[in-house]
């Protein structure tokens, strides 16, 4: 059946961008339920009526005592506790939820941004202002990121900037597995890594003082274990926020040729202050009492030690730089040595300077590829894996990858697309990339966020017909659009195909600029996908709804075939996004303990 | 008392991370230091689920060691198997004897298991099924049948009852609470007498 909205925006003309605006604040301005189809428009409306105050996770009673935290809401709520006055992210598994449990606990300002590299430019500003301000993103965000990255460095910041990165070893969801720490010492600033949500929590507020301290923003990297592990934290009191100090300071904040060359000299003279920081900060500690062999733990290496090895020294690496004589004092007299990080053998190539008895994933004892847990570690370690797991019941299982929902709107248009069978379909990503798939089998590539308009391009001017990108709406936001432009100004042949279900689906149903409601729930501005992609010069821009199958094959085989640049829209939310939104507003469950149990 | 080791294993939507919620909160309340780690986004669309719960006087790391599990809890058959080679010798298995096909069977490749019980029962496992799906649905939700099968690990756990009953209650919504409290005792009865 086509919904009332779908009719609005088929009736629409298509004609200019200020028609599209004014077309699209019917989205949301009119009365919602008429200019709704479903429960959205009113959730949302509910939302921005009654806000998210009144379901905090932390309240007075619970100062000084302990509540069940995951690493992600621990580094949230050291941000708050060291006096935040923004915290900027994108949406992205498993950092989502640092900035999801700030929104949700701190009266300030929280956004989803755009993409990583404007969330952290806007962390930039805050701190300008004097303030102190933390960044959230996942490993793969901080490559978009790294732009201003790289020479915010160099030019220092004034307010206390954090970070917070974190990694998906094992790429349970994600495109790689790149390991942060290499980013943190391309660009020469402090990195520390927790091993668990209290230490994530400490972590992040000594991030920030060490930042104001050093002048430089600091990284904060967690991997998945943390940021999804949950265990008690210690709720601290909450710093009072900076005061608002913007000074002009020209020869540090313009990163201009005649600045560049004694900013990179002040960074390289703060490079011994840090190491000497983390030396006197403790974070890197040795444990030895006579042992004979040792294992050099990073972040969360070290609960694992502590779990399956307690008959070895420890040295637990929580912070970098630190000075080579720490390994190497370490490493004396060891008869082994292993080196237990989760990432590439960052650690373990220092530590093969001063042993040769160095055992990790460079001397091949341990895989190199995946996730560092407890059963790489005891299959690795002879003497750790005692007890040997159980073998696999002999038949093979049926496996259970991970599909599209019941119901979701891009398995319709999936069904459509299929029909007109494109010569080529670049994908992006989404939850619509499980249409690689069976039995979709329709999306050709993924590379990374925005690359499938571009990618498009390039094929289709190679001479071949009928190529088809697809991309969701949030993250043709986050970077499709100046693929879009480009395609549109080299003049390429493709079909562009956005996925707007209203949400950013797969890290849990964000809001995204469309939707006109921001983190805090919370009206935000509205954008109009259509005249946005109308302006950037497309030759057509349809909107279908992909419940309608038949039309939507119509418009997709007509526009498939054309000439040019076209755009076709296929919008129906996300069968989820009403449950999602409707739990930015549900209380969690923070018991606090009433004293520990005696050992 | 050393670490007690719990994963749950089943498909997305069944209540798999709520149910460990629920017992994470139970051994942080009772004073045990407690662990639980689990996966989001692209790893949980409709695949198959897990979460790690590990409590005791200590819990250093957050995942449970394969051959190291004291319980698996599966809220579905084909994840039970899946996953069995997590328990400990003389493991515990609370069976939910539900079946959700993945989406793309093979049947003829990889047919869905039969005899999922015994199977288990046949590797030395001790195991407790039931089809908390069918007792659910007589209390009114077919949804509850996660609340059950707690109500059924209870029986096996060093928790009071109040403390079960006031981390329930402020875990589901609030009109559900009654219809929850009652799925606990109908799946701590199926256990009586055996603990």
């Amino acid at each position: 059946m086509v919904s009332v909205y779908f009719q609005i925006f088929l009736q629409s003309p298509l004609e200019d961008s200020e028609d599209y605006k004014n077309d699209h604040n019917l989205f949301l301005k009119g009365p919602v339920s008429q200019t709704f189809p479903s429960k959205l428009g009113i959730m949302i409306n509910r939302i921005i009526k009654n806000g998210l105050k009144g379901y905090p996770q932390v309240n007075e009673n619970q100062m000084n005592k302990e509540i069940i935290l995951s690493g992600d809401d621990a580094i949230g709520r050291g941000a708050i506790e060291a006096g935040i006055s923004l915290a900027t992210s994108y949406p992205g598994t498993p950092a989502t939820e640092i900035l999801t449990y700030i929104a949700r606990n701190f009266s300030g300002d929280a956004e989803w941004s755009v993409n990583e590299k404007i969330a952290f430019e806007t962390a930039i500003g805050a701190s300008y202002a004097g303030k102190r301000a933390i960044c959230s993103m996942k490993h793969v965000g901080l490559n978009v990121a790294s732009d201003p990255l790289m020479t915010i460095a160099y030019l220092g910041i004034k307010g206390g900037l954090v970070l917070a990165v974190a990694d998906d070893p094992g790429a349970y969801s994600s495109q790689n597995e790149q390991d942060s720490r290499f980013y943190a010492k391309f660009a020469k600033i402090p990195c520390l890594e927790p091993s668990d949500s209290q230490e994530a929590k400490d972590m992040t507020i000594m991030a920030f003082d060490l930042s104001e301290k050093t002048g430089l923003p600091v990284m904060l990297r967690t991997v998945t274990r943390i940021s999804h592990a949950y265990s008690p934290v210690e709720i601290g009191e909450v710093r009072e926020q900076n005061p608002l100090v913007l000074k002009k300071d020209p020869a540090n904040m313009i990163a201009v040729p005649s600045n560049v060359l004694r900013c990179h000299r002040n960074l390289n003279e703060k490079q011994e202050g840090l190491r000497q920081w983390g030396e006197d900060s403790g974070l890197n500690k040795t444990l030895k009492n006579g042992q004979k062999k040792g294992i050099i733990a990073c972040g969360i290496g070290y609960v694992y030690a502590r779990e399956y090895g307690p008959e070895y020294a420890i040295l637990k690496i929580s912070y970098y730089p630190f000075a080579d004589k720490l390994i190497e004092e370490f490493v004396k007299g060891l008869e082994e040595v292993w080196v237990l990080e989760e990432g590439e053998p960052f650690v373990e190539e220092i530590a093969r300077r001063y042993s040769s008895r160095v055992k990790g994933k460079i001397s091949g004892e341990i895989i190199a590829i995946g996730e560092l847990g407890p059963d790489v570690i005891t299959q690795s370690i002879p003497e750790m894996g005692k007890s040997r797991k159980r073998d696999k019941p002999s038949k093979p299982l049926p496996p259970r990858p991970p599909s599209m929902c019941p119901g979701c709107p891009h398995s319709k248009l999936y069904d459509a697309l299929k029909l007109v069978a494109p010569a080529f379909t670049a994908g992006d990503i989404g939850c619509y990339t499980l249409g690689v798939n069976p039995p979709y089998q329709i999306v050709d590539t993924c590379l990374c966020m925005g690359a499938g308009i571009s990618k498009a391009a390039g094929i289709a001017k190679q001479g071949v017909k009928r190529v088809a990108a697809v991309i969701g709406d949030s993250t043709f936001l986050h970077s499709g659009i100046p693929a879009l432009i480009n395609a549109v100004y080299n003049k390429a042949n493709i079909l562009v195909l956005i996925l707007d279900n209203s949400a950013i689906a797969m890290t849990g149903n964000q809001p995204t600029p469309l939707t006109g409601i921001n983190a805090k729930g919370e009206e935000g501005g509205k954008i109009s996908l259509e005249g946005l992609c109308k302006s950037c010069g497309v030759n057509s821009v349809e909107v279908t709804d992909p419940y309608d199958v038949e039309k939507t094959e119509a418009i997709l085989r007509e526009k498939l075939d054309a000439e040019g640049v076209n755009v076709v829209i296929s919008r129906r939310p996300c069968v989820f996004v009403t449950r999602r939104l409707a739990k930015m507003r549900r209380k969690s469950i923070t018991h606090i303990r009433p004293e520990k149990k005696a050992q | 008392m050393g670490t007690i080791n719990i994963l749950f294993s089943g498909v997305g939507g069944q209540g798999i991370i709520l149910a460990s919620k629920i017992l994470t909160q139970c051994a942080f309340v009772s004073g045990y230091m407690v662990k639980e780690s689990e996966l989001h986004g692209m790893a949980q669309r409709g695949g198959s689920v897990t979460s790690h719960v590990r409590f005791g006087e200590e819990a250093y790391s957050p995942l449970i060691q394969k051959g190291k599990a004291d319980f698996l809890i599966a809220l579905e058959e084909l994840e039970g198997l899946r996953y069995a080679d997590y328990l400990k010798p003389d493991g515990y298995v609370i069976l939910n004897q539900k079946r959700v096909m993945p989406s793309a069977l093979n049947t003829a490749l990889t047919p869905y298991p039969e005899d999922v019980k015994s199977q288990l029962e046949a590797t030395g496992f001790h195991v407790d099924a039931v089809n908390a799906f069918e007792i659910a649905n007589n209390l009114g939700n077919p949804k509850l049948d996660n609340i059950i099968i707690m109500g059924m690990l209870s029986r096996y756990l060093p928790f009071t009852i109040a403390t079960w009953e006031m981390v329930i209650k402020e875990s589901v919504p609030a009109k559900t609470i009654e219809l929850n409290l009652s799925a606990f005792k109908v799946g701590r009865e199926l256990i009586k007498g055996k603990a």
